[in-house]
């Protein structure tokens, strides 16, 4: 979810996946259905934060998101969590 | 201070108010407008598009999504006006059957000045209704046998009298209004400069949404926004199409999509054809940048095989990366 969208109450995310199997149709659209410039990405993350949820575990990290088209500069693509 | 500087004597504060906009609503959508002397809203869509405005604009404001697309502003609006993006390149779309070329778009000649306003429909087929056809015959993506793993995806609700599944309805060039299964939000256009343009989405349900209804809604957002399954080759292939204008600064671009008219057609088998115009100049470029990157790392000693991200046969015809080719390449 967008920092945007928490923050008004809003409950739209970019992706929202909620079983594995939706998560299988993003990988398979990404990989096999997808049209994309070539690009090299690199993600970093850190400050991994795991909680004990009853029966599961709630994973936050702070990341970014790098990316680099060829013949291009190298742009932060995304990053969060915001302070 | 102390009658000393500020504002000559006799400058008249009234006399530089802020600029006074002429403002218009219907059904709790607000238009704001420069131009004090213009036709009223309901001129200007007309009885065919007010009935599809009027349709879907009956809500609240859900939440909002917002990307950065690199490419002219004209291009999206010509995208979504043509439906020539959902035959060409969008998974959901070919996955679900929810797009078909023979559904009937609606276009309205603009008066003088002002953009034309459009509509492009379809209807989601009946389950033996996703065949290949004469008409999906030469896409090249069509995939009769795609299944999604959670078809929740595509756990549509009929809402609607009409049997309308995808209506995309230009009203202004930088606004479009949408409905793609049951997710409803407005497509704002706005341009940061001659190669640029944010896209700022705004889904909307209704107030008599019950929970599951909300939850399909947020859950079918899926398909639009910045990573939408539908949307989310847009910005890739107008960033392509760019450039492919580009690559050539002196000469000029000429697409002419469907022909000159803007008359209502039953069938959409014109646009299905001219996706390929898109992908011609998506194409060009990526030809002249896949031969100027070999070229540079050859020159430099440093690449013997493929480029990154690129098969063979990527390279050697248009340069544009099909992951399941770099998949099979990578085992």
């Amino acid at each position: 979810m967008t920092r945007e969208n928490i923050e008004q109450g809003w409950a739209l995310a970019l992706m929202l996946c909620e079983s594995r199997a939706a998560i299988e149709d993003r990988v398979h659209a990404i990989e096999h259905l997808s049209l994309t410039i070539p690009r090299r990405t690199r993600h970093m993350t850190s400050g991994l934060r795991i909680a004990d949820d009853g029966d599961a575990w709630l994973v936050d990290a702070n990341f970014a998101m790098f990316e680099t088209l060829a013949g291009a500069q190298t742009v932060c693509f995304a990053a969060g969590p915001l302070p | 201070m102390n009658g000393h500087g500020g504002m000559p004597d006799d400058f008249a504060r009234e006399d530089h108010n802020l600029q006074r906009l002429s403002v218009t609503t219907r059904h709790g959508a607000i238009f704001v407008s420069e131009a004090m002397e213009m036709e009223s809203l309901e001129d200007y869509l007309g009885p065919k598009m007010l009935v599809l405005f009027d349709r879907v604009f009956d809500g609240r404001p859900l939440a909002r999504a917002r990307r950065l697309s690199p490419a002219h502003s004209g291009k999206l609006e010509a995208d979504v006006r043509e439906h020539q993006g959902s035959l060409s390149r969008q998974p959901a779309a070919r996955v679900s059957g929810d797009f078909r070329p023979c559904s009937a778009p609606t276009t309205r000649r603009a008066p003088r000045w002002i953009p034309p306003a459009a509509t492009a429909r379809s209807s989601r087929g009946a389950a033996g209704d996703r065949a290949a056809s004469s008409a999906t015959e030469e896409m090249a993506s069509f995939r009769e046998k795609l299944e999604l793993h959670d078809p929740r995806l595509l756990d549509i609700v009929k809402e609607f009298p009409d049997s309308a599944t995808v209506v995309m309805q230009t009203i202004w060039p930088n606004l479009i209004v949408q409905q793609q299964a049951n997710t409803l939000a407005t497509r704002q256009i706005v341009p940061v400069g001659p190669e640029a343009f944010d896209l700022v989405w705004t889904f909307f349900g209704y107030d008599d949404d019950d929970e599951a209804m909300r939850a399909r809604r947020l859950r079918h957002a899926n398909l639009m926004g910045p990573a939408g399954f539908v949307s989310l080759d847009d910005s890739e292939v107008m960033d392509l199409a760019q450039r492919g204008i580009h690559c050539d600064e002196s000469g000029q671009a000429l697409v002419e999509m469907g022909g000159r008219g803007t008359e209502d057609h039953d069938h959409i088998v014109t646009e299905t054809r001219s996706a390929r115009s898109t992908a011609i100049t998506a194409r060009r470029w990526a030809y002249d940048f896949v031969d100027r990157l070999a070229a540079s790392l050859r020159d430099r000693g440093r690449f013997t095989r493929a480029p990154p991200n690129c098969s063979t046969k990527a390279r050697s015809r248009s340069g544009l990366r099909s992951s399941r080719r770099t998949a099979a390449t990578k085992r």
